[in-house]
């Protein structure tokens, strides 16, 4: 009996420990930190907004509006430097943003929401799970007069104020005729073969940017073979593994398509092991700084910047709370970065170059 | 040699191999498996390649070892979805420590190592001493380690720019590559363990019957705990072993190991309910996942037949080993 309770005391104070440790544990503890972009970039100062962050807080006093942003899931970098970007975003102009977690399951981020509009909110902001599931509540949320800014993902009605995104389909095509043209520059004509690693299966971002290359492949670019598309689920280790059987399997292979800067790590460090790096182009999305860093030291191509969006939301969403009309969709069309242009994207320390402001990229808009 | 069981001194020595390759050959899994590869040499002229073969065995390894340690716990009627989560943990751990406290690969193996040893501490301790059903104790400890890797790496993946890890992880020693050497030791470490010792004599004990062997003499608690910190410990090598693979400290890297880990060991022959099964036979369910999985991707077959045609294996070995029980 007294070995038994020792024991369970030694579990209960490790347990507890970690506790503590998770409580004051965790502030940017690692060599990628999550600062913004160095203040070279315009977004830090710029809005698009005439007026500038500080004269703003002069006239009106923003702090005063409750702000939050409904999170898809928080386990996943990308969404997760989204979440801080808006957080940080809204802060420079002295707006504190609650960030919530919906876990990645639609019915936790409908509850996350329900939850926020009861403890008062004067804006939302979101990415939804999926775009049909939370139609229903933001829907609701937005008829009831609370402004709803959608980023990076939508809903499937008109239910919301802005919707700020980028385009996978486009991105999908952009890839297509960027392999094509390097291709052509390699054979004369635009032929090859290509090997594609998906993201998550399933997954809105995978479809998209899957239809948007396939279908420019197949009408512009009847030459060039798709010889297999694997999904790599975003995960460095399985598009290694994947990667791996590929390079086994195709003896030429002329392109790779990765879905995201987190699966082509892993699709490089194959390519390189089996030292058929000068055989094929490496192309990707996101637009991470690894991803940069690799093209810079010539690891990889290329990589589709695929924009949080996070600048541009938080700037119509302040418009929104100071009583402006903005745009109610903006599309911000896909940035290429290959070899010719890395080195403007690049800072070392950061997570991505994201946000970019508007003034950055190029968009297009709808109004209302 | 004695093939009638008398209790646990029935498994000593050299009859455990016997018994073991009458196991296999009753369930017919090393059939199934040598199936498949002629099946697969046949469509894939890539596959029986020293290159590929190597390739198995690398990206298996770190499957490969979680397994081992996930044998101890369900020969012992246990279960531990916690290992997914403790690799991730490791693997995060690699590049902090590395950065903050020490940058000698030893000690940063042996930190990483303990850390997955306390975590099956607690997991051990939660189910023999707390009482505490293994699928809860071991869920509730793999949240913890979980979020303790995503808080510690704040979400993202941690680079990790000493390139001496991914030398070994993608390098060979004699031939062969270091990850697989690395996996080849612990299952032989393992089945030494688990056919060779007391302790593993004893392991079987309790999945068999917890009250008998209690009145035997065993002490089933401590017994039971140590199956825990093995497969803690084990994991937490696997994390050792992803971050030599892959270069980063990635806190979602070992999401979805936990339930392919059991899985391996199942389709080993390994049964759910204790008692029976071992290292070796977890060793060819993983080598079974790893085949299959090369083989679709070689003759690029789609990922949703995969998935199906793979759930569809699963269940089928189970099926072949629990009909030639008693």
């Amino acid at each position: 009996m007294k070995k038994q309770t020792r024991i369970m005391a030694l579990v209960l104070s490790i347990l507890m420990l970690v506790a503590l440790l998770s409580a004051c544990g965790g502030q940017g503890s690692q060599s990628t930190s999550t600062t913004t972009p160095p203040s070279s970039t315009p977004s830090s100062g710029s809005t698009p907004a005439a007026s500038q962050g500080e004269s703003v807080s002069g006239e009106v006093d923003l702090s005063k509006f409750k702000v939050g942003f409904a999170q898809d899931t928080l386990n996943q970098p990308w969404r997760s430097y989204q979440a801080d970007c808006v957080v940080k975003k809204f802060a420079e102009y002295g707006i504190t943003c609650e960030v919530t977690d919906g876990q990645g399951s639609s019915e936790t981020q409908i509850s996350n929401i329900e939850d926020m509009i009861v403890s008062g909110l004067d804006l939302l902001v979101v990415s939804p799970a999926q775009e049909a599931a939370l139609t229903p509540v933001i829907s609701r949320v937005y008829k009831e007069g609370i402004p709803v800014v959608c980023i990076d993902r939508g809903i499937t009605t008109d239910d919301y104020t802005c919707y700020v995104h980028a385009d996978n389909y486009a991105i999908g095509g952009i890839v297509a005729d960027w392999i094509a043209q390097k291709l052509t520059e390699k054979y004369g004509e635009p032929k090859g073969n290509v090997v594609v690693l998906e993201g998550l299966a399933g997954a809105t971002t995978t479809v998209q940017r899957g239809e948007g290359f396939n279908k420019r492949m197949a009408e512009a670019y009847p030459n060039i073979k798709i010889l297999a598309s694997q999904p790599a689920d975003f995960n460095r280790s399985k598009a290694m593994s994947i990667m791996e059987d590929f390079l086994q399997a195709y003896d030429q292979i002329d392109a790779v398509f990765t879905h995201a800067d987190e699966s082509t790590m892993g699709a490089i460090l194959a390519i390189e092991n089996a030292g058929r790096r000068d055989e094929m182009l490496i192309t990707s999305v996101n637009g991470t700084t690894e991803a940069i860093k690799a093209i810079l030291d010539g690891r990889m191509d290329m990589t589709v910047m695929y924009t949080n969006a996070s600048g541009p939301g938080v700037d119509m969403a302040v418009k929104i709370l100071l009583g402006e009309k903005v745009p109610k969709e903006i599309t911000i069309d896909p940035l290429v970065i290959d070899a010719s242009n890395a080195e403007k994207y690049y800072f070392e320390g950061t997570y991505s170059p994201d946000p970019m402001s508007l003034e950055d990229s190029t968009y297009t808009v709808r109004e209302e | 040699m004695t093939d009638e069981k008398k209790g646990i001194s029935g498994f000593f020595g050299k009859i455990n191999l016997e018994s073991f390759l009458r196991f296999l050959k009753k369930s017919g899994l090393v059939l199934i498996f040598i199936a498949l590869i002629v099946f697969a040499s046949l469509l894939s002229p890539k596959f029986l390649t020293y290159k590929n073969i190597f390739n198995i065995l690398r990206q298996i390894s770190i499957l490969g070892v979680l397994s081992v340690g996930m044998t101890f716990v369900i020969i012992s009627n246990g279960i531990d979805l916690s290992v997914g989560s403790v690799l991730s943990l490791a693997c995060v751990l690699v590049p902090l420590i590395g950065a903050r406290v020490n940058n000698n690969i030893f000690i940063i193996c042996i930190l990483c190592i303990l850390t997955g040893a306390l975590m099956g501490t607690c997991t051990g301790a939660l189910v023999s001493y707390g009482r505490m059903q293994p699928f809860m104790a071991s869920f509730g400890m793999a949240t913890v380690a979980e979020g303790l890797a995503f808080l510690l790496s704040d979400g993202r993946p941690i680079i990790l720019d000493d390139l001496r890890w991914t030398n070994f992880g993608n390098g060979s020693s004699f031939g062969i590559p270091n990850m697989a050497i690395v996996f080849l030791v612990v299952v032989a470490i393992g089945q030494f363990i688990i056919s060779k010792t007391l302790y593993g004599m004893n392991t079987y004990a309790i999945g068999n019957n917890d009250v008998a062997s209690g009145l035997c003499g065993i002490n089933t608690k401590r017994v039971r705990m140590i199956a825990y910190i093995i497969s803690g410990t084990l994991a937490a090598a696997g994390g050792l072993l992803m971050t030599a693979r892959v270069g980063v400290g990635d806190p979602g890297i070992g999401s979805g190991y936990s339930l392919d880990t059991i899985a391996s060991v199942i389709v080993g022959g390994t049964r759910m309910g204790g008692g029976y099964g071992s290292v070796l036979s977890s060793f060819l369910g993983a080598a079974i996942i790893g085949v299959l999985n090369n083989v679709f991707n070689l003759l690029g077959i789609s990922a949703y037949p995969q998935m199906i045609f793979k759930g569809l294996v699963i269940i089928f070995a189970v099926l072949m080993g629990q009909s030639k029980k008693k």
